[in-house]
């Protein structure tokens, strides 16, 4: 207990309140720029925070962290284009709710659920860092390849009803996946000689431009004038009673969900937050409105993503081994500090430990409070008349997606993804089973095959852990059809009882 | 109408700035080499803002900006695993302004099918070493490089060695042991360094080939067991690890950057950049840093340093025709 | 639509077959995944167009597409390609207001606020935001 007083007390001072505050508005900004990473944004930053002590640097950074995946919330809900890769589940039902004239609620209710998140994971790896990451570490090559194929029984889900296509748009972003060295060999695979295209298709490229450059194709197309509205009313700004209510179920399940793919290494937000729609979805009362501006979607997706961010952090320090990019900056500022991560910090540090989370929740708390107030002045920006938006949200992802790497040619791939997107969307075939192929083909690949190099098909179905995440799958497929059957057969059945299965079920 | 003349004028204005701006951007071109440098300078580094490469370019560019007297931009050009960066930075002009960061890749990328080799920069200097290590899980039979090497020696190609990823130089460094130890290794790729040390430390694989900054802290942790640190010398990051060569495995491999420019640098420029460069990387700030992350930091003149970078490039050549 | 991935999976499938195998012995051939995937384009492109045979389509969510949309769209693409030349030879701060405002040109603005005024403002907040602020190399 006198570790947290002490590591809590060490941040009352000016200078610790300050470096948070500067920290939160730098990364709400960035987070709210589609395509500068909270990772760019905590590189750039730790060359300054070097010279400065290791708590307030690291209040500069963690806060950074923090604050991007508050701001990244407000592109994804408002213009349809996720400022981060952590909230591209955002954009299922955040715009389809801004469409609706609800911007305002989604705003409120995804800030609100963004913190509870947050506030979760940090709480439960306070409590139990070190064991929790040991579990971790259970998480080899065949389990995360059965977690990736359990995520990928999803492409039917997001596909909107029209399966077939949504399995086509599916496998097309999985084919994009296998662009780039081959994981084993290490030799080129469809890369045409481009050496851009040898670490894999630039991801934020392909992924601005499916959603934030097709978005305003699609509304130029469909519009002949562009003096027609946009998403212009805000409607209301809080949530009523029974909306509240309703989104209590979904930011459980998305706070659980988001604070065990945290832990995981190599799985990140944008992973979490995908993982938990799904699971929110599965227990809702209304699955049919998932896609189509839930509340129960948005907020789940939302407070998963989030709870992760106290998962990384802590399980960084934990093991000593990063969980991310981020993470891997940040480890690095740390040992320059001097501060070496490991089991022995949580034992011999606490009070570090507990300064680390303290900071942690106090740029949660700030950031809450920053977006609450700061969300009308960028509404603002909606304001402006269509043909200004389009122009700026264009010119904001051209530049936005130049800065990623300093390189043009993802600025060119970008504008070919906002065409294909185009022209997909006119063809009715969804964009969400793209991203998804993209993220997880290339995690299921590696670790299918780093599998196989490490033992044969033996590996996978000797762990227990790979077994029940791969019946899992199968049930995720398999039920929903068997139950619509029954309710097909028996018609006044009780409808939405939740299903026997655990989110995810990987602590098991 | 009217909108046709502000189109027009907002032309004219651009025209005029425009011409400014590339008077400014331009740098003219009459740059002698005589008061250089006369402007800031660009570093080129080919690996993203954050990582090892990059916190030793930018500490590196402080150094070298107090010396220099003028702003170094450091410009992260990623991609390709180092080809894109190491393309842009042959293809700047050679005239001093644009330096770069030059990693280990530069004698691998040729022999892996791109046009990259070491006499195309002009090199100014080797700043660091980052000496492979090879550890086994705490709980891990094999307390010595010589019980690893045998059992590998009963098992040919079953014993199975992490690294941060196919092509990359932890896993030439594990077909370097192998061949220097006469065995056979199973390298298995991981994605990134991070993502094969875990492996180690849970025991999915024998054995992890990695940087010391990499393997640095699981091994002071007490959950790797570092065998051999394959290094000339034993490093301060780990100084009761033995050497390869002290365990009668004579390999010396790993990670190395050096600074460099496009080729062809007039000679009064590379001279005033090598010993700008040779007393940053002796200056105490980055040798602590340099420390402080796992790596040796370095300071060898353009010379040793040019002679080194070719051995290497035959040396991986050799490697990679096996 | 079906017909374009049909295309795209025998294209995969060709590209998948002529992945050289590597000298080292692996587990699994790199080719079987890319060539999983290629046949399963295939299959389902196949399926689509069957489907699309056996019933009318409903366009639900689309709405029709206008001219002038069309020509907008084929406008901002051109103009940001050209914008990629212009760039490389032209600073920043005056390529990139003639590029908004040409983009806000063809999306309808006309008038000193919309050519002039509104280029220079987002000009100047992009230029200070990433090249001053984030040191993006412009």
């Amino acid at each position: 207990m006198n570790a947290l007083l002490d590591g809590f007390g060490a941040l009352f001072t000016p200078q610790i309140a300050l470096c948070i505050l500067a920290g939160a508005a730098i990364g709400m900004l960035v987070g709210a720029f589609p395509g500068i990473s909270a990772t760019m944004a905590v590189a750039l930053a730790s060359a300054f925070t070097l010279t400065m002590d290791p708590l307030p640097g690291l209040a500069v950074l963690l806060t950074i962290l923090v604050a991007a995946q508050f701001g990244d919330r407000i592109p994804a809900i408002l213009i349809n284009t996720p400022g981060t890769p952590a909230s591209i589940a955002t954009t299922f039902d955040g715009y389809a709710l801004a469409r609706q004239g609800k911007a305002g609620i989604a705003l409120t209710a995804s800030a609100y659920a963004s913190a509870i998140g947050g506030l979760v994971g940090i709480a439960v790896l306070m409590a139990a860092a070190v064991p929790l990451s040991n579990l971790a570490l259970e998480f080899g090559s065949p389990e995360m390849f059965a977690l990736v194929v359990f995520g990928l029984t999803m492409m039917i889900e997001v596909s909107g009803g029209k399966i077939v296509k949504g399995l086509l748009a599916g496998l097309f972003g999985l084919a994009l996946g296998t662009i780039g060295r081959d994981p084993l060999d290490g030799s080129d695979r469809f890369t045409f000689g481009i050496p851009q295209l040898v670490e894999g298709i630039p991801f934020i490229a392909v992924i601005i431009g499916l959603f934030g450059i097709t978005e305003v194709f699609s509304q130029m197309v469909e519009r002949g004038h562009a003096q027609q509205e946009a998403v212009r009313s805000f409607g209301r700004w809080w949530p009523n009673k029974a909306e509240n209510r309703s989104m209590i179920k979904p930011v459980a399940v998305g706070s659980a969900v988001g604070t065990i793919v945290g832990i995981l290494p190599a799985a990140g937000g944008d992973i979490g937050g995908i993982v938990a729609w799904d699971q929110a979805r599965r227990v809702s009362k209304e699955p049919e409105l998932f896609g189509k501006g839930s509340l129960e979607g948005l907020t789940a997706a939302d407070s998963s993503s989030n709870a992760g961010v106290g998962g990384s952090v802590l399980t960084t320090l934990a093991l000593g081994v990063p969980g991310d990019s981020v993470m891997a900056v940040m480890l690095g500022s740390m040992i320059i500090w001097g501060i070496q991560p490991g089991p022995s910090l949580f034992s011999q540090h606490p009070d570090l430990v507990y300064s680390i989370s303290g900071i942690l929740i106090f740029a949660t708390l700030l950031t809450l409070g920053l977006s609450l107030l700061r969300m009308r002045g960028v509404a603002k920006l909606l304001e402006l008349p269509t043909r200004f938006l389009w122009v700026v949200i264009v010119t904001f992802c051209i530049v936005g997606t130049y800065a990623v790497n300093n390189s043009v040619f993802d600025v060119g791939l970008m504008l070919l993804f906002g065409v294909v997107g185009l022209l997909l969307r006119r063809f009715g075939i969804p964009a969400g089973p793209i991203v998804l192929g993209l993220i997880l083909g290339p995690l299921a690949e590696r670790n299918f095959r780093r599998s196989m190099e490490l033992g044969g098909l033996e590996t996978i179905y000797t762990s227990p852990i790979a077994v029940v995440l791969l019946v899992a799958a199968v049930l995720a497929i398999a039920v929903p059809r068997i139950r619509s059957r029954m309710k097909a057969r028996k018609r006044p059945s009780p409808p939405g009882t939740p299903e026997p299965r655990q989110p995810a079920g990987v602590g098991s | 109408m009217r909108s046709r003349r502000v189109a027009i004028a907002a032309l004219a204005v651009a025209t005029s700035l425009a011409v400014t701006a590339c008077a400014n951007r331009g740098g003219g071109g009459e740059t002698s080499s005589a008061n250089y440098p006369s402007k800031d300078l660009t570093l080129i580094v080919h690996a993203g803002a954050g990582g090892g490469s990059d916190l030793t370019a930018r500490t590196l560019a402080k150094e070298l900006e107090s010396d220099l007297g003028k702003s170094i931009v450091v410009e992260n050009r990623t991609g390709g695993g180092g080809r894109v960066g190491l393309t842009y930075l042959k293809d700047r002009p050679a005239d001093g302004y644009s330096i770069g960061f030059i990693p280990v890749e530069v004698a691998m990328l040729g022999h892996q099918g791109a046009d990259i080799k070491p006499d195309q920069y002009t090199i100014l200097g080797q700043v660091m070493n980052a000496p492979a290590t090879l550890s086994v899980p705490a709980e891990s039979p094999y307390q010595t490089l010589a019980e690893f090497v045998a059992a590998a020696k009963a098992a040919p190609g079953t014993i199975t060695v992490a690294n941060s990823g196919a092509g990359a130089i932890w896993e030439a460094a594990t077909l370097a042991l192998g061949e220097s130890a006469g065995v056979t290794f199973k390298p298995v790729p991981y994605d990134g360094g991070a993502p094969a040390v875990a492996a180690g430390v849970s025991g999915e694989v024998k054995a992890v080939m990695a940087g010391v900054s990499e393997s640095g802290a699981a091994a002071k942790d007490g959950r790797l067991r570092v065998l051999a640190v394959l290094a000339p010398e034993r490093v301060a990051a780990l100084p009761d690890v033995p050497t390869g060569k002290e365990l009668g495995v004579d390999v010396v491999i790993g990670g190395w950057g050096l600074m460099g420019a496009p080729a062809n640098l007039p000679a009064e420029v590379k001279q005033r950049l090598a010993d700008a460069v040779h007393k940053a990387a002796s200056s105490a700030t980055f040798t602590d840093v340099m420390t402080k992350a796992g790596n040796t930091p370095m300071a060898t003149s353009p010379k040793d340093a040019t002679a080194f970078t070719q051995a290497e490039f035959q040396r991986f050549g050799e490697i990679y025709q096996k | 639509m079906g017909a374009v991935f049909l295309a795209l999976g025998v294209v995969i499938l060709v590209l998948a077959r002529a992945i050289e195998l590597p000298d080292r012995a692996l587990a699994v051939s790199p080719r079987i995944w890319p060539e999983a995937l290629g046949t399963g384009i295939i299959a389902l492109s196949v399926l689509q167009i069957v489907l699309a045979f056996l019933a009318t389509p409903k366009r639900d969510d689309v709405e029709p597409a206008t001219r002038v949309g069309v020509l907008r769209v084929a406008g901002f693409v051109l103009a940001t390609l050209a914008f990629g030349l212009l760039w490389y030879y032209i600073h920043f701060l005056v390529s990139g207001m003639v590029f908004v405002a040409a983009l806000t040109w063809i999306a309808g603005g006309r008038g000193i606020k919309d050519l002039i005024l509104f280029p220079a403002g987002i000009t100047v907040v992009l230029y200070a935001l990433f090249a001053l602020l984030l040191r993006v190399p412009v």
